[in-house]
């Protein structure tokens, strides 16, 4: 009876393994790794460019042969990126895979008429991660941007993956989104994205080739400039680098950040901010909102080419004023852009409002636009200057004798 | 056998007996009669097979019988340590065949037989064992013999609870086994079992421990071994003071311990015998348990079904490794495995004099050359090798046999389901653990059921002041080891 049962069961369990065959089996070499992923507008249709690696050439500690690169770029145009990436097998000899993907890039032109039917496949999928960075194509195609071989790091999407990493947290004008960030910051109210913007400086035909990679200075790169500014889904404008670093102080997504004072007798004093932190407050005042924002920084002294005698602490706190001078005016202005040039909260203070009085915040949420613009806001700024450094005072004072 | 009804051996005319030991023997050409004439006149003859007895012995029985003054009485005079007065041909012949010597003599009288026991011949001595080196320990290993190891447990526990229960088993082998266990320690229950079963043993020959050892085993078909072997003295003399029983079987110097629980097979001699904090290494013996399993299974699920598991860098080596591999990775970890094994089999086997041709086509075939013809990727070379190393580090040699057969179970389910396959697989394999039992102790215990005090010596040895109590599934009673008053404070 027991040696019945168990050889039923034997025979049960063989005949799944023999019968489903290895279901949904996927050997490494029948996938496409795509690591960088573009959407233009072509037309009414979406062009998507794939960029994918091509392992042997990227793993081989010796260079390959010279004449193969790491990395291949398939493109298709289709009604939906679903489509087009299902198209793209027609050129490709492997499935793409996106499980790896590392870098989104949207041309402009996608980014002005709006991104979120591109988003919504991405995330519904089950393949693709969130954890890759999106960036606009400024003034170029997505398609353009992915073309270009980079030195140092044999995948440009990787490249372009750690430049944004790096760079948010030591640049302050930039900022990394991942997608579900992204997401979220589409969907909340009272807020909307802002997506760091790529440039393709140089010559954009010598890119794709690998004497692109063989100069000591290549001909093409790629770089991250400014943020664009959204009005939710839709590109609305760009900000410049110093409206970039003000934006990113308000958020408070400031890792590190430069800046530079001027002095009375012509030289500098060069600013690292090395810990920042900001606080908005909203409320309603007089049927108006007002905010007030304080931000509170600390920093050290990078470079002194001033006349100041800096290891005086009345010397210090008269550059922390001047520092937290130079904060507010900042901010004071990109807030002005947004109310007066854009006539659009893209500032993301709704969403501030909302969680501070909700019940208000139902009431006013339709016509936010008008009322954004009528707002008060105080800017606070409250930076100290902890370490100056391993020298005291500058070469320039030391060299007067 | 006639002749036994009405005229019982001894009493037979000398010739006669003479006549039946030789034809129950079919004239075996070492068997050995040796007529001598008695101190007293009359004559003598020892029967013996040679190469089983011991020769000075038997020379001073002969001198004895010979010079000595014998007063009627031939057996008061001989010097030997045990004798037996056989009443039938059957008994004489099993006294000869164990390596008895028969004393024919006069004897009250009339004709006598005297069984003297001259056991010797040659013997292996007792040498460093050969699959449980140490490097801080005793080098003393079992022999062949059995009293030799009695012997060699008795002068490790000079107790008078140390009891020896002898037996045979074995229709033709007739093979001496002795059963320890130190009385009021080890669990009466316990002993009883054992004893019962060893004597429901109903085979032709026992001839090594491995024999009895299936035999006697809770589950006939069981995975995993329930019973410990070891070739030391000393690791069966600790296992005998924590309650077990060990069973001895001539023939074999490796002798049987049971009832053991799981983690014992994770336990070497050595973490006893340095300093505690050697005993970490257990814990490196344990994961290397689950690398020798599951390292090539894991292998194959995550770059046949979860490539988004492996980080990006690493995919595109894996990824890059592959070009141009013909094979599947399922049935290149097959190959790959089965190719070691290959290996392992033929390096026991081989004669000591091409071992070194064998190893080098090893490295060959398992190494850079497969990886140059394309036929593997380096990977899984190393994925391999790696199981393979991690294989040795498991003490106990059964435990690893079952890692084998079951690392192939697992590279199937691998292949077939991924990860969910591998989790349903060890889920099965948990299972089956805790549902093993041996002579009536729970097989995972002191893990399930748990118990707090009694994991002081499991997955590390705690300083041998802590281990106040012998465990108390093994040994029900008397489990202090270390009395209170005597343990030190850190």
């Amino acid at each position: 009876m027991i040696v019945r049962k168990a050889v039923i069961t034997m025979l049960l369990i063989g005949l799944c393994i023999v019968a489903s065959g290895c279901w949904s089996r996927r050997e490494l070499n029948q996938l496409s790794i795509t690591v960088g992923l573009g959407i233009d507008k072509a037309g009414d249709e979406f062009m998507v460019t794939a960029q994918v690696v091509d392992p042997g050439q990227v793993a081989t500690k010796a260079s390959g042969s010279a004449t193969r690169v790491p990395v291949t770029v398939y493109r298709q145009t289709a009604p939906s990126i679903q489509e087009a990436l299902r198209e793209m097998t027609t050129e490709s000899p492997r499935r793409i895979y996106m499980s790896h993907l590392r870098m989104l890039v949207i041309g402009e032109e996608l980014a002005r008429s709006g991104i979120s039917e591109a988003l919504d496949f991405l995330s519904r999928g089950h393949e693709t991660r969130t954890d890759f960075y999106v960036a606009i194509a400024k003034k170029s195609r997505a398609a353009d941007i992915l073309e270009v071989l980079t030195p140092l790091e044999k995948i440009p999407a990787s490249k372009l993956f750690s430049s944004l990493e790096v760079s948010s947290k030591f640049w302050a004008p930039t900022h990394g989104v991942h997608l579900d960030e992204l997401l979220n910051n589409i969907a909340d109210e009272g807020r909307s994205p802002t997506l760091t913007g790529i440039v393709l400086s140089g010559s954009a035909s010598k890119g794709d080739y690998v004497n692109n990679t063989e100069h000591v200075k290549a001909p093409a790169e790629l770089r991250y400039v400014g943020l664009a500014v959204f009005r939710k889904d839709k590109l609305i404008g760009w900000l410049s680098e110093e409206e970039s670093r003000a934006y990113n102080f308000i958020q408070g997504s400031i890792n590190q950040a430069t800046g530079n004072l001027e002095c009375e007798d012509g030289g500098k004093i060069v600013i690292d901010i090395v810990r920042a932190r900001t606080r908005i407050k909203g409320d309603l005042v007089n049927g108006k909102p007002q905010f007030r924002i304080r931000l509170e920084a600390e920093s050290d002294i990078a470079e002194s080419s001033c006349k100041k005698d800096i290891v005086d602490p009345a010397e210090i706190k008269q550059l922390n004023q001047q520092i937290n001078d130079m904060l507010e005016r900042m901010i004071h202005q990109i807030v002005r852009k947004a109310q007066r040039d854009y006539k659009y909260d893209f500032l993301g203070f709704g969403n501030v409002f909302r969680r501070a009085h909700p019940q208000e915040w139902k009431k006013l949420k339709d016509d936010w636009d008008e009322k954004f613009v009528t707002a008060t806001v105080d800017v606070e700024a409250d930076c100290r200057i902890r370490r100056i450094g391993t020298i005291t005072n500058p070469l320039n004072q030391q060299m007067e004798e | 056998m006639a002749n036994e009804v009405d005229v019982p051996f001894p009493k037979l005319a000398r010739a006669e007996q003479i006549r039946l030991i030789k034809q129950q023997l079919g004239e075996s050409g070492d068997l050995i009669v040796q007529e001598l004439n008695s101190g007293n006149g009359g004559t003598a003859a020892l029967v013996y097979i040679e190469g089983l007895v011991d020769a000075r012995t038997l020379n001073e029985i002969a001198d004895h019988v010979q010079n000595g003054p014998l007063f009627g009485e031939a057996s008061s005079a001989v010097p030997a340590s045990h004798m037996s007065r056989p009443q039938d041909l059957g008994t004489a012949v099993d006294a000869v065949l164990a390596g008895f010597t028969l004393l024919l003599c006069d004897e009250g009288g009339g004709n006598g037989c005297i069984a003297i026991d001259t056991k010797g011949g040659d013997k292996r001595s007792i040498a460093e064992p050969a699959t449980e080196t140490v490097v801080r320990g005793p080098r003393e290993g079992f022999t062949e013999a059995i009293r030799t190891n009695t012997a060699l447990v008795r002068r490790r526990l000079k107790d008078s609870r140390l009891r020896v229960e002898n037996m045979q088993i074995g229709r033709v082998s007739k093979t001496d086994v002795a059963i320890l266990y130190l009385q009021g320690i080890a669990e009466d229950r316990v002993v009883q079992e054992v004893r019962s079963r060893l004597q429901s043993i109903d085979i032709d020959a026992v001839q090594e421990s491995g024999y009895i050892e299936e035999w006697i085993q809770d589950r006939p078909l069981s995975l995993f071994p329930t019973m410990i072997n070891s070739e030391r003295p000393d690791v069966v003399a600790a296992n005998l003071l924590e309650g077990r029983v060990a069973i001895i079987v001539d023939g074999s110097p490796f002798v049987l311990v049971a009832p053991v629980v799981f983690i014992q097979f994770f336990q070497a001699a050595e973490d006893y015998y340095h300093r505690f904090h050697y005993s970490v290494i257990r814990l490196l013996r344990i994961f290397c348990f689950f690398i020798a399993l599951l390292a090539p299974a894991l292998y194959v699920a995550l770059t046949t079904f979860h490539q988004e598991a492996i980080p990006t860098p690493l995919l595109i080596s894996l990824a890059a490794q592959r070009e141009g591999i013909p094979f599947p990775a399922f049935l290149e970890a097959f190959i790959m495995e089965i190719t070691f094994e290959i290996l392992r089999e033929a390096g026991v086997r081989m004669p000591r004099a091409i071992g070194q041709a064998v190893s080098i086509v090893g490295a060959l075939v398992l190494g850079q050359e497969s990886v140059e013809a394309g036929l593997v990727s380096p990977a899984m070379v190393i994925v391999v090798s790696i199981t393979a190393i991690a294989g040795f580090v498991v003490p106990a040699y059964d435990m690893a046999i079952s890692v084998r057969m079951l690392r192939f179970v697992f590279i199937v389910l691998a292949a077939t389901f991924g990860l969910f396959g591998i989790s349903t697989g060890i889920i099965a394999l948990v299972l089956y653990l805790c549902s093993l039992h041996s002579f009536g102790v729970p097989f995972m215990a002191p893990f399930a059921p748990m118990s707090g005090i009694e994991m002081r010596d499991t997955l590390v040895r705690f300083p041998n002041w802590m281990l106040r109590i012998r465990p108390r599934f093994f040994s029900g009673r008397n489990n202090v080891r270390v009395r209170r008053s005597a343990a030190r404070k850190p």
